[in-house]
C-alpha cells in the first residue's frame, strides 16, 4: 500500500478560464478555444505540454448537434492546437458534467495517465433553446415516422421538460411543508444582490420580492425570475501535477461523491427525496460543514436550490426557506452562496448550470474575486445536478 | 414478460379508458412505466390491470414554452404514480383533487387524461 501512496502524483488545477457572452455569431468550438487560451494563460504553461482533454457538452448546443463525443474532442483538440492526447474522455452526466469531468481530470493526472489534463464544458445555449422551441412539433413527427420514442415508455403527455418536472417538484414542496412561494423566490432575490457585485453578470439592477412573485409564470408555481435562461460559452479548467507555473496557488481536490436516482419522477415514492444528500455525504466524507468557506450550488431553477440546501444539511427538510431569509448568500454572510449572482443572473452558460457554479468557487479559492470576494476563502463545495436530481455530482476544492 | 405481449396488453387497458398499471408477480411492486422486467426485483413476470380513479399528487400549469397552455399532473392511483394531462376545469384544479381518467386520441397519439371525478 506504501508504494502506491509513493507513485501517486499531487495533482492540482492550475488554471481556468470562463468566457460567456449573452449571444455569440462564431461557432461553438470557438468558445471552447477562448476559454482554453484564457485557463493556459493563468497556469503559464504552453498548449505543447498538455496531454490530457475531457470535453463535455449539452446535445444540442454544438452547431452541428451531432457533433458530440470523440469527434467533439478531436475538433476542440485541432481548433487549439493541441496535437499529442494521452487520455481523453468525454461526460455526460446532464447539468452536472463539469464536476464529473474535473474528478475524472485529477484522478487521471494523480494515476499517471496524462501530466496536465483540460476539462473543457459548454457551447451555444441559445442554439438548444430555439430547438426547443419547436420540439413539441418534431416529436409528433416522430412518432409518427419512426414509431419509437420516449411516448413509448410510458402515458404519452404533453408537458415541457424539465420546467414542468421541477414546478411540479415545487408545488408538492409548499404542500407537503406548508409554504409559499417566498422562500424559493428570495432565492432570485440574494442571487440578484450577488450579482449586482458581479459586473459580468448579464443580468443586474435592484430586484425585489415582489417583482419575482410578479413576474409571468411559466409553469405554476415557477416564474420567469426563477428560472434561468441560456446563453453562450464555456468554461475551461486545467488539472496538472505541476503547480510551480501557475500565477494562482494550487487548488486541491479534497472530496468527490455522487449519486443517481434511476427511476422517472412519477415513480418516485417521494418526488422531495433527492440524490444530493448522498453525494454530499461521500464529498464530505469526515469533513464537517463548518469548514466550508463557500457554497457553489446549481440553480437552473429556484427549487433546486432550496431542494440542495436542505439535502446539503444547511437547513432541515422543509427549513429551506427560512435559511435563505437568514444570513446568507452574500459574500460578507455566514454562508455565501453563487457569489456571482449565478446561473440566474450570469445565464446558463451552454445549457447548464454546472460550469457557472463551478466558475466561481474556482474565482473565490483563486482570490480573483474582486469586490465579490469571501475573505479568507478556503474551501469551498459545489453542488451540480443532472436531469431532474437524476444525478448529483459534489465536489470540495481547497487551497492551502 | 414478453415486450409484444406486453405492449398489446398495455395498449388494450389504456384503449378502455384506464390506466395501465404493472405489477410484479414475484415482488408485488407496482409501476406505470412500461418495463418487461420488474425495476425492484428484476423478475420478468408482470401483469397488466387497470386503474380509473386516482388523486392529484401534484400539479403545475404550463404558461410559457408550448404554443398552448397545458396542465400536467402526478396522479396517486392507492400508491402508484402516474404522468398525465389534466382536461377538467382549471378552477377545481387542486392537489387532493379526486380525478378519473379517460382515453383520447390525437392523430396518432393515443393517450390518458384525467378529469374531476368530485
Amino acid at each position: 500500500m506504501k508504494v502506491i501512496n509513493e507513485t501517486m502524483v499531487d495533482a492540482s488545477i492550475v488554471g481556468f478560464g470562463f468566457y460567456y457572452e449573452k449571444k455569440v455569431e462564431v461557432p461553438a468550438v470557438e468558445l471552447f478555444k477562448r476559454s482554453i487560451i484564457e485557463a493556459i494563460k493563468m497556469a503559464n504553461m504552453e498548449k505543447d505540454e498538455i496531454d490530457g482533454l475531457v470535453v463535455t457538452a449539452v446535445p444540442g448546443t454544438i452547431d452541428n448537434s451531432h457533433d458530440t463525443g470523440i469527434f467533439l474532442i478531436n475538433k476542440v483538440a485541432s481548433k487549439v492546437g493541441i496535437n499529442k492526447l494521452n487520455y481523453f474522455d468525454y461526460v455526460y452526466t446532464g447539468g452536472s458534467s463539469i464536476v464529473v469531468g474535473t474528478y475524472r481530470a485529477f484522478k487521471a493526472v494523480e494515476s499517471g495517465l496524462a501530466n496536465n489534463v483540460l476539462v473543457v464544458g459548454g457551447g451555444k445555449g441559445n442554439l438548444l433553446k430555439r430547438i426547443r422551441s419547436s420540439m413539441f412539433e418534431s416529436t409528433i413527427k416522430n412518432y409518427v415516422n419512426e414509431g419509437v420514442t420516449y411516448y413509448e415508455l410510458t402515458i404519452p403527455t404533453i408537458e415541457f421538460y424539465p420546467t414542468s418536472d421541477y414546478a411540479l417538484i415545487a408545488n408538492r414542496y409548499m404542500r407537503e411543508h406548508n409554504t409559499d412561494d417566498s422562500g424559493r423566490a428570495m432565492i432570485a432575490v440574494k442571487q440578484r444582490e450577488n450579482a449586482n457585485l458581479n459586473p459580468k453578470a448579464i443580468y443586474r439592477g435592484k430586484l425585489t420580492l415582489k417583482d419575482v412573485l410578479e413576474s409571468p409564470m411559466v409553469s405554476y408555481p415557477l416564474r420567469l425570475l426563477e428560472v434561468t435562461n441560456p446563453v453562450d460559452g464555456a468554461l475551461a479548467i486545467l488539472v496538472s501535477k505541476n503547480a510551480s507555473k501557475s500565477s494562482i496557488s494550487p487548488i486541491k481536490l479534497m472530496g468527490f461523491g455522487e449519486a443517481t436516482l434511476t427511476i422517472p419522477l412519477a415513480e418516485r415514492e417521494n418526488i422531495l427525496d433527492t440524490p444530493v444528500k448522498h453525494s454530499v455525504r461521500r464529498a464530505l466524507n469526515s469533513l464537517n460543514l463548518d469548514k466550508i468557506d463557500y457554497y457553489g450550488i446549481y440553480d437552473a431553477y429556484t427549487i433546486m436550490v432550496l431542494l440542495e440546501i436542505e439535502g446539503i444539511g444547511l437547513a432541515d427538510n422543509g427549513k429551506g426557506g427560512e435559511f435563505v431569509m437568514g444570513d446568507s448568500f452574500l459574500p460578507t454572510s455566514s454562508y455565501p452562496i453563487n457569489t456571482s449572482g449565478g446561473s440566474l443572473n450570469v445565464g446558463q452558460v451552454g445549457f447548464t448550470s454546472g460550469g457557472v457554479v463551478l466558475a466561481e468557487a474556482l474565482y473565490q479559492l483563486a482570490g480573483l474575486a474582486e469586490n465579490r470576494q469571501v475573505k479568507d476563502a478556503r474551501i469551498a463545495l459545489v453542488n451540480t445536478l443532472g436531469g431532474v436530481f437524476d444525478h448529483s455530482a459534489t465536489i470540495v476544492l481547497g487551497v492551502e | 414478460m414478453d415486450y409484444k405481449q406486453l405492449n398489446d396488453e398495455y395498449y388494450n387497458v389504456l384503449r378502455s379508458g384506464e390506466v395501465p398499471i404493472l405489477s410484479c408477480k414475484n415482488c408485488g411492486y407496482s409501476f406505470t412505466n412500461l418495463r418487461t422486467t420488474c425495476p425492484k426485483c428484476s423478475s420478468d413476470k408482470l401483469n397488466v390491470r387497470g386503474a380509473k380513479e386516482g388523486v392529484v399528487y401534484s400539479y403545475t400549469i404550463i404558461e410559457r414554452g408550448l404554443p398552448f397552455t397545458a396542465v400536467l399532473l402526478l396522479v396517486d392511483i392507492n400508491g402508484v404514480r402516474v404522468k398525465a394531462n389534466y382536461l377538467g376545469d382549471p378552477k377545481k384544479l387542486r392537489i387532493g383533487l379526486k380525478v378519473r381518467s379517460k382515453y383520447v386520441k390525437q392523430e396518432l397519439i393515443e393517450s390518458i387524461v384525467f378529469e374531476p371525478a368530485e
